[in-house]
């Protein structure tokens, strides 16, 4: 085995770390109790207790992304006019909205911001059509699938601007685009990140697994759902402002035998639909982005 | 307060509110996309309301659940539905009408088709436009084969068949003279080199005019579909969503065999053949899908 990347390697040892957003662990954990005794008054009082965010929560509430009737004002008014899962949701998300550094790569906190909202609202919608029986799990997935890429902005901007100018220039995926320059590529940094966090280790799972599904060792189905959603951001046009020149058949990916075991609904999907379906939802997160971080991407 | 019903000058349509779209019109969308296979997204939905608003005011129809039974239940429904897909489809020609799929065609699916057929000594592309209108998308087709002919394309020769059912159709294609709004998404640079200015209109060129070789076809004329051999692409756009199940099906059949074994179909934006072939199988290109007919080689990790 090769020895590991010193770019890996401090990623280890490192205090530079992107540090873990103080509300992130808790919300998380909060979604892996069981239901009986899942409090909605805890989800309050988490976001409530990080001003900043409650605020930022609030801004996204009452963007056309959840479209509410009236202006929302408290979270706890958010939670009755959305229920306990959106709010969830929102908070997790709101939560990584300076994960990344404002720096002068391409990459900033908006355009990452964008690819993981977008990724966490397909994934939601992905599980529930199949039936995934954790929609709420496969959001959080979703939206942190790309953690790697957070990583390697802080440890290593060059060397990561390097591969992002690689992937732009012969438009091939990114993470293609790193294992050619660095020898590695985000999942390994966003593996490391995800165990120095402690995440739940399903989500790391996924978060190390998203570019080959079928190889995960326990939830490949969690994998698989990130594993498409990414896919269709990429191909979307919400994929950090990258075209990569490359036509995928999903009946050809392995994830797709992985989902097909598992779930009755993916004989046949209608991947068309579910495609022409998320036209709106890059529109929307466009939307919303615009709002949070008051700029026009 | 006076309620915001319909006023003289009502503007544009607005986008709904997440959660207020009225129910008929989430039935009516799923009506389109179930018997004519286009689908309107989320953020089209106060468009389609437009369009039906519309086909409701000729009708004398007051309310969208009376016009979802105009296109289900009542008689005529299946002309009513033919008379709301001209309202969504009207006035949308143009040269380079959808841009990814000519970007996904020039840059990913023209060198993919070289590649399959560089076994065989033909150095030849077909594509084929199947109900072409007034040209406009054959001539994009031929523009961008002209533009890739002395570096992709050197030492290969292609042509572009364009068919239409519509005579007149097809002689506005062969005059090859078009206004403004035919050309609002050509960059200049194109227009320049591809058009020239004629009584404030655009003529195009006669090395352009030159790729093009137009028929009449009826795609369910199954004698003619016969002669239609050896495509690389067949563009169908916004065409298929006229015809009833039994005929698209018979339509797709055809553009299966037509197809050479590396071939594409692509359709109109938004459209869907989920349901009605299970031959040809679904691509994602950037920003667009098309189907292939068969097996491609697998590039090892592509994509994913």
């Amino acid at each position: 085995m090769p020895a590991e990347s010193p770019i890996l390697q401090k990623l280890r040892s490192t205090r530079e770390l992107p540090t873990l957003p103080t509300v992130l662990m808790p919300l998380l954990r909060y979604l892996d109790k069981p239901l009986e005794s899942q409090d909605l008054h805890e989800v309050v009082r988490l976001i409530s207790q990080d001003k900043a965010l409650a605020a930022r929560c609030l801004q996204v509430i009452n963007s056309p992304l959840y479209g509410c009737m009236r202006p929302v004002e408290s979270v706890q008014a958010a939670v009755v006019a959305l229920g306990v899962e959106r709010i969830h949701e929102i908070a997790v998300s709101c939560s990584l909205l300076k994960l990344v550094p404002t720096t002068k790569v391409e990459i900033g906190p908006a355009v990452f911001w964008a690819h993981s909202l977008a990724c966490a609202m397909i994934a939601r919608d992905l599980a529930t059509k199949i039936g995934f029986p954790d929609s709420a799990k496969a959001y959080s997935a979703g939206l942190l699938h790309d953690l790697g890429i957070a990583a390697l902005l802080w440890v290593a901007p060059k060397e990561f601007q390097s591969a992002l100018q690689l992937a732009r220039t012969e438009n091939i995926p990114l993470h293609m685009a790193e294992t050619r320059t660095l020898g590695f590529s985000h999942v390994d940094a966003g593996k490391i990140l995800g165990e120095s966090w402690h995440l739940p280790e399903d989500l790391t799972e996924a978060i190390a697994y998203h570019h080959n599904p079928e190889k995960a060792p326990r939830n490949r189905a969690l994998a698989s759902i990130v594993f498409f959603s990414d896919l269709l951001c990429r191909l979307g046009g919400i994929g950090y402002g990258l075209t990569e020149n490359v036509q995928a058949k999903f009946t050809d990916e392995p994830a797709l035998a992985v989902l097909g075991q598992q779930f009755s609904a993916v004989h046949p999907f209608d991947w068309a639909r579910f495609t022409f379906e998320m036209e709106a939802v890059v529109e929307e997160v466009h939307g919303v982005v615009a709002s949070v971080y008051g700029v026009k991407q | 307060m006076t309620p915001p019903l319909a006023t003289a000058h009502p503007g544009p349509p607005k986008p709904f509110s997440k959660g207020f779209v009225p129910a008929p019109l989430l039935q009516i969308r799923d009506v389109i996309y179930n018997t004519a296979g286009i689908f309107q997204a989320d953020n089209r939905l106060h468009v389609l309301e437009s369009h039906c608003g519309k086909r409701m005011l000729a009708l004398g129809v007051g309310s969208l659940r009376e016009y979802h039974e105009c296109l289900t239940s009542r008689p005529m429904h299946r002309a009513e539905l033919v008379s709301l897909l001209n309202e969504i489809t009207i006035g949308e020609t143009c040269f380079f009408r959808n841009r990814p799929q000519v970007d996904a065609i020039r840059k990913i699916v023209l060198p993919r088709i070289m590649e399959a057929k560089s076994t065989i000594a033909l150095r030849h592309l077909r594509i084929w436009s199947a109900g072409c209108s007034t040209g406009e998308e054959p001539y994009t087709m031929a523009m961008i084969l002209l533009d890739e002919s002395q570096r992709l394309l050197k030492n290969w020769t292609f042509e572009v068949i364009a068919s239409d059912l519509n005579e007149n159709s097809i002689a506005h294609a062969q005059a090859a003279c078009y206004g403004d709004y035919s050309v609002r998404n050509t960059e200049p640079l194109i227009l320049q080199k591809y058009f020239i200015p004629q009584n404030g209109k655009f003529a195009l060129k006669p090395e352009v005019k030159a790729v093009v070789n137009f028929k009449r076809v009826n795609l369910s004329d199954d004698s003619k579909m016969m002669f239609m051999k050896g495509m690389d692409i067949i563009l169908c756009c916004n065409v298929l969503i006229y015809f009833d199940a039994v005929s698209k099906g018979r339509v797709i059949q055809h553009f299966y065999t037509n197809l050479v074994n590396h071939g594409y179909l692509f359709l109109g934006h938004a459209e869907s053949l989920f349901g009605i072939s299970d031959e040809f199988q679904l691509v994602h290109l950037p920003s667009t899908t098309a189907y292939v007919k068969a097996e491609q080689r697998l590039v090892k990790g592509e994509g994913k």
